[in-house]
């Protein structure tokens, strides 16, 4: 087997565990419209729900990371939405350092790592968002490749 | 006198102000004509100006009006008959069939999945979406429970078909229903029934009836996510996306012809961010806004109008349209239109035309007030019992909130109904906490300890056919069993049924569970039933946890049943490794001392203080001036009712000096404050410098503004006395002297002198317009000779009284319109006596003129009181960038400050004028008094703590917390040989809101959040990764 | 080691003792693993500076560039410390851009021993493949453990790799005859300085070795200059510890540790050197938190002595970049 073909064949067998962070307020309700609407995705995600993306801690990302999880997602309210007034900016601002520093340095492709802001009214965007975030680690192959 | 009230609408006023009404110790009747509340602002896509998801800020109160023990949820009901008298009204409410039972009802929609009535056009949607015969309005509709829309039914119309009696699991459906009349006591009414928006009313020269003319709110669905369209902006004829979007201001509005004389007050900034959000959505998509004036005299309005046309590239245009044509072969539509700036006659082509359609009184209005025996406007809003007073309408007892009164924002709404709230809870004093209840659990808590083993219960729920169908549950349920630390786990058709509670109640009881989890839907709307039913049981709320495997797995995953099996199974385990690592917690309650501070004796600090008074709390007014009043000291005849200001101010002077509830402080400043909501320590320096403790619960932020004064600007120095601003003319009118007006031939005003301007002073000021055409029109009747120039830009005349007082007077004067790109210019060409010769290029005439004049009067913005910046700082609370207070959040939080206990209102806010200050003071009063009538707050269990022995005292968690929670506290220590002072975070977990902000921030992990904390977070990552099992719903 | 092998078998958290949420000994744990590949940031070398992937000398930067999440000017101590090598040596230096933890974090602060065992093996992977003879680091851990841990694990090491630490590089150099030291300018004339012995550099190295005895060395030559370096009341293998090795967690007591310390370095001189990283971001923290100490100015050995050195023979990179 020729190397594209072992990745094709890789790409196609390979189911990735992925981790998704949600704020109460915005994205997991957006979560909820996108099950209310029966909004389809792939159901390799699994989602762990905080009161704000501001708690998220980079630790829980590289936790994940080295537990092997081939993806981490964050995501929280837009910013100017937060339920706390500014805890989604601490957030962006934690993730881009983290992202930068940390994950960047590490050789971890940074499409594994990703912030995104969900609404309380985008249940169909949080679909379309877990399929292509599904599908680009897909596409990416398992980190412990 | 009944402890009760009755609030008839619940959109965003009747949700604000039933929330706020059951915090003062009101049980509410919440009656909604439709089947779900939110009203109007569920409907909309994003909020002016920081463009907030509306549903995202507005859900969260319905979930807590769904969840409030307090408030009666009456939807699909309808008033129909009133009588009895303040204090003790009788009221008689219809309930509507809904032909679905909403105690059975699980909302899980399976009856509209298989209803096969033809789908109808969802109202929701403004008729552009489509619904089945059996529905809820939307997603998010609270109550979650069905109805049959009996007009459509084929059981209903034609006797066949019930399948959604047959696929409903619950049995909830019930062709059977009939109306029923229910009676109810109440002391007081609020009125909150909104406003209509429609379109087909309009003329035909608006062109409506075309395919590609949409109203503005038929717009926000295209433009929402969740709307007909997912979002992309389309048009309606080929659903392909627009390229040119004209948006037209004043469809209607403003318009004798449309018999809506009055300025719907709104327009201009929901245009500005539907403008923004469409450049946002669609790339090649160019917006165009076919205004009037641009009314947008809000808090950061003006600079949002702006920023659509700088950042976005949003053309405005200064128009006055003709009529809106269809060209056939394209469908595009041909607006013609007079361009005001050059007058000409131009023809534009649009792809899609939005209607800036005026809002009015709902359509049954008239109905609803002969029902209430309530008198309606000569606009058919509900008419206020006066200009000073409008929330309460010509029957006592009886309030008026909101839009069905006139036309207002959602922030002026929001502090409306609180306003309303306050001035009801006032009428109802003696009643308050009659019949509010707090619920009691009869089994006393039982202990867990963290060294107990866990015992974990787990219920895994079918949701009749909804996870059931599409996750294996059996295999699920004999997967968690096999767990460690899980005693107990069953699955069951309906967790949330109320036998479900009893088997929860007795399952905790027969294995002595410590811990309990229930699989089944979301935690957003369900978690605190089960919360309850633990409990019941003896077990703390926070021991129970909540896995959504319905909304996650089987509604998401509809074709992988293994794979919503396994992740069911994933979500479910990772639940449990956080289950064994959760603690109970405690709510504490913190005694509120019912005292309130009020900083600023003007009309806003007056009238909150009066509110609060009189609702039984002592309260405190620090006045830094030698009096009272404020800036109404200076005025002399009010708008619109043209009144004499000492008059006005002398009432409500001596309604606050007799109050014995009242204690003025004058000549008085603000040395500290320190403390909490609840129990501030505030020491003032009075008039003769004493220095004065007070203690209280509360505090009101009212200080009030001033107006800009513009040195150097259009010959203004001080020197000139013939150049002055509208304040000094007032006082120069307030003198019984008049004889200085003979001699003057010509005045001329200069609106928007040093606002709206590109650098500086960047805002409208709100007031500046209102009070020149009161004043031109004064001076008119003082010296009918006089002839007076305004010079312009756009009038602000907003809200309902003020188009026709703005219409009576323009006659009184000449009114030039001028641009900021050419300024007009004054010249001094006479000392004594003073002559000015004015310079403006008038852009409706395209002109420029030169005139004298004897006197300027120039119109200037006001701006925030002086040393705000302290105070700001003792009170630790934000300004914003232009130096006013900064509240909470400019929506739904317009008096809150994001730290809880203070409040603001009036011109410390943001300029405005004094009906709007009354409204506002009112409300902060009931804000507070929300607190003061409980006597006591209550701590949420999901706070943060500080770990003191990790905590190294780097300050990085006090520089973030949003709501200023966190202190550092010193202390000095000994080591051995050195003693060193020892900085320490501290908590006040009276004013945590547990975002966990904090701990994410802490570099040392010295901050655990309760429930979320680290460890547990940590166990469910550890749990999914580590111990996951593949392919488990395959065998 | 002992702490948190005492608190695992007591059942007690134990990830509570690692400093800054674990995000640092996670990034080890994560870089231990077969799979991942660094791709360190080299934004921080000068463009004048040339390096290669092969090469003999390896100038082995450590976790300096995962520092920068948190903390400031630390890139500092790598730009000098490969200024000061490039300038002596010929060849382009080897930097890796893959470069991955010695471990030392792991094995000191959580006993987790096959984490460290697959660092190392990674690592000796990768010095080979590049050929790799001597290794330079600036940092005061990777040094003990290339020096005394690594050669416990694998025989071979010491005699495949020699292994300096900066001060040593420095040091040899100069009694080679290869570098002098130079004043920098006459203002610095008078100044004075002390020295903050970094555990791994003293009392945590077999006994033999000179380090602690050869910085001060240097140092009296610097006397020469114009300085004046002066001891701190504890030095050498007695000196007073920076309270935070390994990444465990900081708290009060260590803080005082480091109040006192600075205390015995305000009295010492203006500038305090040391020559671990650790040591310097730990110390300098302390001083946001107290203004008395606040004045003295805390700098990396490297920093401290790249103005300060001349190449003797004609090499053409002599001059750098300031």
């Amino acid at each position: 087997m020729t190397e594209t073909k072992k990745k094709l064949k890789k790409t196609k067998d390979f189911e990735p565990d992925l981790l998704v962070f949600c704020c109460n307020w915005c994205s997991y309700a957006g979560a909820d419209l996108a099950g209310v609407s029966r909004f389809q995705y792939p159901p390799n995600i699994r989602v762990i729900r905080v009161m704000c993306s501001g708690r998220i801690d980079p630790s829980f990302v590289l936790k994940a990371l080295k537990d092997g999880a081939d993806g981490v997602l964050i995501s929280g309210c837009h910013i100017g939405d937060c339920h706390y007034i500014s805890g989604n900016e601490y957030a962006l601002e934690r993730f881009e350092k983290m992202h930068k520093i940390l994950i960047k340095q590490l050789g971890i492709n940074e499409n594994r790592v990703r912030l995104e802001w969900v609404s309380a009214s985008e249940g169909k965007r949080f679909a379309e968002l877990i399929t292509e975030f599904t599908n680009q680690i897909k596409e990416l192959g398992p980190l412990k490749n | 006198m009944e402890g009760a009230v009755l609030v008839i609408g619940a959109g965003i006023a009747g949700i604000q102000t039933s929330l706020d009404l059951t915090e003062l110790g009101l049980k509410v009747y919440l009656v909604e004509k439709t089947p779900s509340i939110g009203g109007r602002m569920a409907q909309l896509d994003k909020t002016f100006p920081t463009n907030d998801c509306s549903l995202c800020i507005l859900a969260p109160k319905m979930v807590e009006v769904f969840r409030n023990p307090n408030i009666e949820l009456m939807t699909y009901h309808e008033v129909t008959s009133i009588s009895g008298e303040a204090g003790n009204f009788d009221v008689t409410v219809l309930k509507k069939p809904r032909y679905v039972d909403d105690e059975k009802c699980k909302g899980c929609g399976d009856c509209a999945t298989k209803c096969p009535k033809i789908q109808v056009p969802n109202i929701f949607d403004m008729n552009l979406g489509k619904r089945k015969s059996v529905y809820i309005p939307f997603p998010q509709a609270v109550p979650p429970i069905y109805v049959i829309d009996p007009e459509l039914c084929l059981k209903l119309t034609k006797g066949v078909c019930g399948v959604c009696e047959k696929v409903c699991e619950a049995k909830a459906i019930d062709f059977e229903q009939k109306p029923q009349e229910i009676n109810i006591k109440v002391g007081a009414v609020v009125v909150a029934t909104g406003f209509d928006m429609p379109a087909d009313e309009l003329s035909p020269r608006w062109g409506y009836r075309f395919q590609n003319v949409v109203s503005a709110l038929e717009y926000e669905r295209i433009l929402c996510a969740s709307g007909p369209f997912g979002g992309h902006v389309l048009r309606l004829s080929d659903e392909e996306e627009p390229e040119n979007i004209a948006f037209i201001q004043c469809a209607g509005s403003r318009d004798l012809h449309e018999d809506v004389p009055y300025c719907s007050s709104v327009c201009c900034m929901y245009t500005a961010k539907e403008a923004i959000i469409t450049v946002e959505h669609s790339q090649n998509a160019k917006c165009f806004v076919f205004r009037h004036d641009i009314r947008a005299y809000g808090k950061n309005f003006y600079e949002f109008t702006q920023r659509a046309q700088d950042e976005y590239g949003v053309k405005y245009f200064q128009t006055k349209i003709s009529t809106i044509q269809e060209d056939p072969e394209t469908n595009d539509l041909i607006i013609h239109y007079e361009d005001l700036k050059t007058g000409k006659f131009n023809d534009f082509r649009a792809n899609l035309v939005v209607l800036a359609t005026p809002l009015v009184p709902k359509k049954d209005i008239g109905e609803l007030a002969t029902i209430l025996d309530v008198e309606l406007d000569k606009y058919e809003f509900f008419k206020e019992k006066s200009y000073f007073n409008k929330s309460l309408s010509s029957r006592e007892g009886i309030f008026l909130c909101g839009f069905c009164q006139g036309p207002m924002d959602i922030p002026e709404t929001v502090a409306d109904a609180s306003g309303v709230a306050s001035q009801v809870a006032t009428l109802l004093n003696s009643a308050k906490f009659t019949q509010v209840r707090e619920k009691e659990f009869d089994v006393a808590e039982k202990e867990v300890k963290p060294s107990d083993e866990p015992r974990i219960g787990v219920l895994i729920c079918h949701c009749g056919i909804n996870i059931g169908k599409y996750v294996d549950v059996p295999n699920v349920r004999d997967y968690i069993k096999s767990m460690p630390n899980v005693v107990y786990c069953e699955d069951n058709l309906y967790s949330c049924s109320s036998d479900s509670q009893e088997l929860i109640k007795e399952k905790i009881k027969e294995h002595n569970l410590n811990r309990f989890i229930v699989a089944s839907c979301t935690p957003r709307t369900h978690e605190p039933l089960f919360q309850e039913t633990c409990q019941e049981a003896g077990l703390n709320k926070y021991l129970f946890e909540m896995v959504n495997i319905r909304d996650q797995c089987s509604w998401v995953h509809m074709t992988e049943k293994e794979a919503a099996t396994d992740k069911s199974m994933d979500l479910i385990r990772m639940a449990i490794s956080k289950s064994r690592l959760i603690k109970p917690q405690k709510e504490e309650k913190i005694a509120v001392i019912p005292t309130a501070l009020v900083i600023g004796g003007g009309i806003s600090g007056m009238t909150a203080s009066l509110e609060l008074a009189n609702q039984g709390f002592k309260t405190y007014i620090i006045e830094k001036e030698k009096k009272l009043g404020g800036n109404l000291n200076n005025l002399n005849i009010l708008y619109p009712i043209q009144e004499d200001a000492s008059i006005f101010l002398n009432e409500i002077v001596g309604k606050v000096e007799s109050n014995n509830n009242i204690e003025v402080h004058l000549e008085s400043t603000i040395n500290n404050v320190i403390g909490y909501i609840g129990n501030y320590d505030i020491s003032i320096n009075d008039s003769k410098n004493d220095v004065l403790e007070l203690k209280t619960g509360a505090i009101i932020v009212a200080t009030g503004g001033q107006e800009f004064k513009p040195n150097g600007l259009f010959q203004y120095d001080g020197k000139n006395k013939q150049v002055m601003t509208q304040l000094e003319l007032e006082q120069k009118l307030q003198n019984t002297d008049k004889a200085w007006l003979e001699k003057l031939k010509r005045v001329t005003f200069i609106l928007c002198a040093g606002a709206r301007q590109k650098e500086g002073i960047t805002y409208c000021s709100n007031v500046c317009c209102g009070t020149s055409i009161k004043n031109i029109n004064i001076l008119k009747e003082l010296n009918p000779n006089l002839e007076i120039v305004v010079l312009y830009r756009d009038f602000q005349m907003a809200k309902k009284e003020f188009e026709e007082y703005y219409r009576n007077r323009r006659k009184d004067a000449m009114f030039l319109r001028y641009d900021l790109d050419q300024m007009p210019k004054v010249t001094n060409i006479g000392k004594s006596p003073e002559k000015y010769k004015v310079n403006v290029f008038d852009t409706n005439l395209q002109d420029n003129l030169d005139f004298e004049t004897d006197l300027i009067v120039l119109a200037t913005p006001m701006v925030p009181a002086d040393n705000l910046k302290e105070l700001a700082m003792m009170l630790k609370v934000p300004l914003d960038r232009t130096g006013f207070f900064l509240e909470a959040h400019v929506k739904l939080r317009p008096l809150d400050f994001a730290t809880d206990g203070i409040f603001l209102c009036g011109v410390a806010q943001w300029p405005k004028n004094i009906q709007d200050s009354i409204s506002q003071a009112s409300g902060a009063a009931g804000r507070a008094s929300r607190f003061l009538s409980a006597g006591e707050i209550t701590t949420s269990g999901l706070v943060a703590e500080v770990t003191q022995s990790k905590c190294i005292g780097c300050g990085d968690c006090e520089e973030i917390c949003p709501y200023k929670a966190i202190e550092l506290v010193e202390t000095t220590k000994e080591f051995e040989d050195v003693s060193i002072i020892i900085k320490k975070s501290s908590i006040n977990s009276a004013l945590c809101k547990g975002c966990g902000t904090c701990a994410a921030t802490c570099p040392v992990g010295a901050i655990s959040v309760k429930h979320y904390d680290f460890d547990q977070i940590n166990a469910m990552i550890d749990s999914y990764l580590l111990e996951k099992v593949k392919n488990g719903g395959s065998t | 080691m002992a702490r948190y092998k005492i608190r695992q078998s007591a059942k007690k958290n134990v990830d509570e003792l690692i400093a800054h949420k674990g995000v640092y000994t996670t990034i080890t744990e994560i870089m231990s693993q077969p799979y991942i590949n660094p791709d360190r940031s080299l934004e921080w070398v000068p463009k004048n500076i040339k390096i290669a992937d092969k090469g003999s000398v390896l100038y082995y930067v450590g976790c300096i560039p995962y520092f920068n999440y948190e903390f400031d000017k630390i890139d500092v101590i790598a730009l000098s410390t490969l200024q000061i090598i490039s300038k002596i040596e010929k060849e382009p230096i080897v930097l890796f851009k893959e470069e991955i933890c010695c471990g030392h974090d792991v094995y000191w602060g959580q006993g987790k021993l096959e984490i460290f065992i697959e660092l190392a093996k990674k690592n000796i992977k990768m010095f080979e493949k590049a050929g790799i003879s001597t290794i330079v680091t600036a940092c005061a851990e990777c040094y003990r453990t290339f020096k005394v841990d690594y050669p416990k694990l694998f025989e071979d090491f010491s005699q495949k790799f020699e292994v300096k630490h900066i001060i040593e590089y420095v040091y040899e150099m100069w009694k080679k005859g290869k570098i002098e030291f130079i004043g920098k300018n006459e203002s610095e004339e008078g100044i004075s300085f002390t020295y903050h012995d970094p555990c791994r550099l003293s009392r945590f190295l077999p006994e033999n070795n000179a380090i602690t005895d050869n910085t001060r060395e240097i140092f009296k030559e610097f006397k020469k200059l114009g300085y004046s370096f002066n001891e701190m009341e504890h030095n050498k293998s007695n000196s007073l510890c920076c309270g935070v090795n390994s990444w465990m967690n900081c708290n009060e007591k260590s803080k005082a540790l480091r109040y006192k310390r600075m205390l015995e370095a305000k009295s010492a001189g203006s500038i305090m050197l040391t020559s671990c990283p650790k040591c310097k971001i730990h110390l300098s923290c302390l001083q946001d938190d107290y203004e008395d100490i606040s004045s003295i100015e805390i700098s990396d050995f490297s920093e401290f002595l790249v103005n300060h050195i001349k190449v003797i023979d004609s090499n053409k990179n002599s001059e750098v970049e300031k």
